[in-house]
């Protein structure tokens, strides 16, 4: 015959362990969900008196290495470099996302963008120069495809929100850099452009001369 | 007997070096910068040198040394699959009668700087530059050729090096093209793109990338790899007749329409320790 108190004893220590359960169950699905959100790097809209406006972003996808014109709306700021900067950062962003077509390291990507006009030839219009960071492009993926879709993505967002800039150049960390992870060239200016384009198809005819 | 041999000695100087004067060539002199004269009875110039080989590649496996490049699943590493990929691609391109130069057989302990790359290519004049590179993104295979504006204008003398590339893009296209139709024909899937990847933009001869992407195997798998580098061999012999065809063909054959006079990019970079093992015309 068990005694009394130590049937009370048992089915309070079982209780407890049911509690302990459902406490620890819980906290791993709540750290779970932490986690999960970890991943959405959206920046945290910074509280501004600006309206927002439509904005367009050359989205990449490395599945078909296409560039999408994708209509979105943002409060952007009115001085044109801030514009660009915020712009890129919020482009940049979108691919950090964990149901992106051109997945990239989430972190800070873009140091600072500048506005000038061309040394070279002072009436060919403004030049660009898109200063990245290394943590970026260190962590950016190898590949030709992959580094022209984001080059071109970064190009034709620009060409959207600087229309009278005719040329971008890039610099790492405000340094020249020969390639944005060992196969894009960054050492070149690129023309400012709609990118929005779609791989070209292989015909019989285009092989005569 | 003494008196007689510094004679004989001087004489087997005089005659040593007087053999080779001789035997040097003429010394090819720049043309003129004013407008050209009317042609007098001169001595017969030097032949010139041809705009390319027509049965000449040139293979450059992209990265090497300190330069790894991608790293690739299975711990594979860019420049070591480039590598073994140019190698398979030299044997299916020997097959086809195609004489190769590569920048590297093995993996080197420096560096090679894409400017040497492409000062060894631009010596080389060959009929086309393939420059391999690797993915573990997208499928099949990328080709890319350069995203300068084309210049359809005759080539200078002496061309920009950072758009040397320019002059040749047309034929670079119509290589890329072909590349693309014969692996559509092999079942391969081809992405034709435009890109500036160094050495790419200095090259003069055509050139593009191709850049080897999984397709239901990895780009490790050799059976793969030779299946990929059989059709791209196959691509350039077709190139060769769409566009150099044979001295011996039925018509004064046309000139060969890029480089149209194998203009020299300046500044010439160092020449490369590239060996160039015998090219036919």
């Amino acid at each position: 015959m068990i005694p009394r108190y130590q049937r009370i004893l048992f089915w309070s220590l079982i209780g407890g362990i049911a509690l302990m359960a459902a406490f620890l169950l819980r906290g791993c699905q709540q750290a779970h969900k932490r986690l999960t959100a970890l991943n959405d790097a959206t920046p945290i809209a910074a509280p501004n008196t600006a309206a927002t406006e439509e904005i367009t972003l050359y989205l990449a996808s490395d599945a078909d290495a296409t560039i999408t014109a994708t209509r979105s709306q943002l409060a952007l700021p009115q001085e044109p470099s801030l514009r660009a900067r915020a712009l890129l950062e919020h482009l940049l962003a979108q691919y950090a996302l964990p149901e992106s077509a051109h997945p990239l390291q989430s972190g800070p990507a873009i140091d600072d963008v500048f506005l000038m006009t061309n040394p070279d030839s002072p009436s060919s219009g403004k030049v660009a120069v898109v200063s990245l960071h290394s943590s970026f492009v260190n962590n950016h993926p190898s590949g030709v495809v992959p580094e022209l879709l984001t080059l071109n993505s970064i190009i034709g967002t620009l060409h959207s929100v600087l229309p009278d800039v005719a040329q971008v150049r890039f610099l790492v960390d405000g340094q020249p850099h020969d390639t944005l992870a060992g196969h894009a060239s960054l050492a070149r200016a690129y023309s400012l452009t709609d990118t929005s384009a779609r791989p070209i198809a292989p015909s019989e005819a285009a092989t005569q001369p | 007997m003494t008196q007689t041999r510094p004679l004989i000695l001087a004489i087997a100087i005089i005659l040593s070096t007087s053999t080779c004067l001789a035997q040097t060539p003429p010394t090819p002199q720049p043309a003129p910068a004013t407008a050209p004269q009317p042609q007098t009875a001169s001595p017969t110039p030097p032949k010139p040198l041809p705009a390319f080989y027509r049965n000449l590649i040139f293979l450059d496996p992209a990265h090497g040394g300190p330069d790894t490049g991608a790293h690739l699943p299975d711990n594979a590493l860019e420049k070591d699959v480039t590598l073994a990929f140019a190698q398979r691609l030299r044997s299916a391109l020997s097959a086809q009668g195609f004489t190769v130069i590569s920048t590297r057989d093995s993996d080197p302990v420096t560096g090679l700087p894409t400017d040497q790359r492409a000062g060894a290519a631009n010596h080389a004049r060959p009929l086309a530059c393939i420059v391999l590179h690797a993915t573990a993104t997208g499928s099949g295979i990328h080709i890319a050729s350069s995203s300068l504006t084309p210049d359809d204008s005759a080539a200078p003398r002496a061309i920009s090096w950072q758009t040397a590339q320019s002059f040749t893009l047309p034929m670079s296209l119509r290589l890329a093209n072909e590349i693309g139709v014969a692996a559509s024909s092999t079942r391969i899937p081809v992405t034709l793109l435009l890109a500036s990847v160094p050495p790419l933009d200095n090259l003069t001869c055509p050139a593009v990338v191709v850049e080897l992407a999984p397709n239901s195997a990895p780009v490790t798998d050799t059976a793969y790899q030779q299946r990929v580098a059989e059709t791209i061999a196959a691509a350039l012999a077709s190139f060769r007749t769409h566009n150099a065809p044979p001295p011996s063909s039925t018509q004064p054959a046309p000139p060969p329409p890029a480089p149209k006079s194998a203009p020299t990019p300046v500044p010439a970079p160092a020449t490369s320790p590239v060996q160039k093992p015998g090219a036919s015309q």
